[in-house]
């Protein structure tokens, strides 16, 4: 069998020849699969060349229908050669997998572009693309000017050691959605309503989610809906406010296969031209490295006294990953980088290193869902986030970290491919 | 009256063999291409359903193909030597169902039966048989 692709008019194409038999519908799935994965939500498959197909063909049909259809875009057949038009009727799917679309207004499409006035419109619409290769990343970058984002740190994450946190610690944030922000906090009234489970959370986009330190394993998620704005109270953490400038569609470099957090890390510092920068990532993890908090720091277990953020640290309060987690998964992840001789004094509590070369540091909040397909194209924080939380269950909240001990370290979080989008920050005088 | 017979084991990886062993029948034959589909398509139903179901009593079990054709009809005998089955007893599946109620299990047999003309089991000699076959059209 063979597969080949391509695009017209924000569709994919996808054509495959030979027979779908037992032999080889497995082979279209997987192919589909990482069509699928690679950011295309809407496919067209030609079937005219293809000659023969069974019950397993038509299951491989039907399951590529379902995952399209889970990840928000569509999937239908095109111009079936008679035998596979005479199977899909007699299997009664001829309704529901034929598009509507006849066969000849898109196999007419010239295979090498759409049409040209079609792209000089789009040019002059969008932001340029500009092919780009930073370490192991390689892909478009989306440069634009503006000033970024101004934020400021809040509250002692030193405390959380000593479970020193009072009440005046509380802050609360309005999560409107121009908020980017992570930290400690939990949805309620004050501190008093949240003391039992204050947990890791991140804002973004409208979106707040965290996962509460009360021991349940199950994420909170509130959204900003009409001229509602929901409050997270929050110990401490990071919270700006503003529009990001630079984006970077992402996929590993020419002989890797993943992309570490911490070229994403440099790759925004660069992009940002700036010291200390904002990053959100929209992508496919590879793996994820971290911890969350077992149990809210104003509820501590007994004994507890090391500083929880060294990797390995003590496990009272934080369950760390034991292998890498969330492979292949979506995942949002929000936060502040900065170089490692470089980072603001009020920033320094917050920031720990993110590789063992030490050029780099972040604090970073990870929210996890299953695999969505990723839009593609210059395409901004909330159109690609929001339907995420909108739509799906956050399966966990982390802090991203990396493990760098002796022996077996696991080292970070790395990803399949995503967006990065980045500003530089602006840090705000007080409190 | 021409006829073939062979015998293959109950495994995924010899169904490309089954079909070549009916393409090279139907050229000696010189059977209407057009009909080779609807028994390709038999043929691996069949197949793929001993190959998946056949095997409970703990050994692979073998397959005898047996293609016979006249001036009548043609006819494909898939014969297994596993478990005693009758695939025709399996329920028809709901091909109205929506997408959520969908159930491919059955879709194969249910294939098998709008292709062929006449379809029938028995079990004969400790082989499940079943006779698959095609009216032609009177020349």
């Amino acid at each position: 069998m063979e597969i080949t692709h391509r695009q017209v008019d924000g569709l994919l194409l996808v054509q495959a020849t030979g027979r779908l038999d037992g032999s080889w519908s497995e082979h279209l799935s997987q192919a589909l699969d990482e069509l699928m994965r690679a950011g295309h939500d809407r496919v067209l498959l030609e079937m005219g060349s293809i000659d023969y197909i069974s019950s397993l063909g038509l299951r491989s049909l039907l399951g590529a229908f379902k995952k399209f259809k889970a990840v928000g875009g569509s999937f239908a057949i095109i111009d079936p050669s008679p035998n596979v038009l005479e199977v899909l009727e007699m299997a009664g799917l001829a309704a529901m997998l034929l598009s509507g679309r006849g066969a000849t207004a898109v196999a007419s499409v010239p295979i090498e572009a759409p049409a040209a006035a079609a792209t000089a419109a789009a040019a002059a619409a969008e932001p340029i693309a500009q092919p780009f290769t930073h370490a192991s990343v390689r892909g478009e970058q989306y440069l634009s000017g503006g000033p970024g984002l101004r934020g400021k740190a809040y509250g002692d994450p030193a405390n959380l050691s000593s479970a020193a946190f009072v009440n005046a610690d509380n802050h609360a944030l309005k999560v409107s959605p121009d908020l980017l922000a992570l930290g400690l906090g939990a949805f309620g009234e004050g501190y008093a309503d949240c003391a039992t489970h204050y947990g890791e959370f991140l804002a973004v986009a409208g979106a707040a989610v965290y996962q509460p330190g009360d021991g349940s394993k199950t994420c909170d998620t509130l959204l900003t809906e009409g001229g509602y704005v929901p409050e997270v109270q929050s110990l401490y953490g990071l919270a700006c406010r503003g529009a990001f400038t630079s984006l970077a569609r992402f996929e590993p470099a020419e002989g890797t296969d993943h992309v570490p957090l911490q070229d994403l890390a440099t790759l925004a510092l660069d992009m940002a031209q700036a010291d200390v920068a904002v990053v959100v990532i929209a992508g496919e993890s590879a793996g994820l490295i971290g911890a969350a908090l077992r149990r809210s720091p104003t509820n501590p277990p007994a004994g507890a006294a090391t500083d929880p953020f060294d990797f390995p640290g003590i496990r009272q309060w934080l369950s760390f990953t034991t292998e890498r987690a969330h492979i292949r998964s979506s995942v949002v992840v929000c936060g502040v980088v900065a170089r490692a001789g470089a980072v603001p004094t009020a920033l320094a509590p917050f920031l720990r290193p993110l590789n063992a070369q030490n050029n780099v540091a972040a604090h970073l909040h990870a929210a996890v869902f299953r695999f969505r397909a990723l839009p593609r194209g210059a395409v901004q924080v909330a159109d690609v986030v929001r339907p995420w939380f909108e739509h799906e269950t956050v399966q966990d909240v982390m802090h991203l970290l990396t493990d760098d001990r002796e022996d077996g370290a696991m080292g970070g979080s790395t990803f399949t491919r995503g967006a990065l989008w980045c500003a530089p920050l602006t840090l705000e005088e007080g409190t | 009256m021409s006829q073939a017979t062979q015998e293959l084991s109950a495994d995924a990886g010899q169904l490309p063999a089954a079909t070549a062993f009916l393409g090279e029948f139907w050229e000696t034959a010189d059977l209407p291409p057009a009909l080779v589909f609807p028994f390709e398509l038999a043929l691996e139903e069949i197949f793929m359903n001993v190959v998946m179901h056949g095997s409970g009593g703990g050994q692979v079990p073998t397959v005898r193909l047996i293609i016979a054709a006249d001036t009548d009809s043609i006819t494909l005998t898939v014969a297994d030597n596993g478990p005693a089955f009758d695939p025709l007893s399996l329920a028809t599946p709901d091909i109205e169902a929506d997408l959520e109620h969908r159930r491919i299990g059955g879709l194969g047999v249910h294939l098998v039966r709008e292709m062929m003309d006449a379809v029938s089991y028995a079990r004969e000699g400790g082989f499940n048989q079943l006779r698959m076959t095609k009216n032609l059209a009177p020349a």
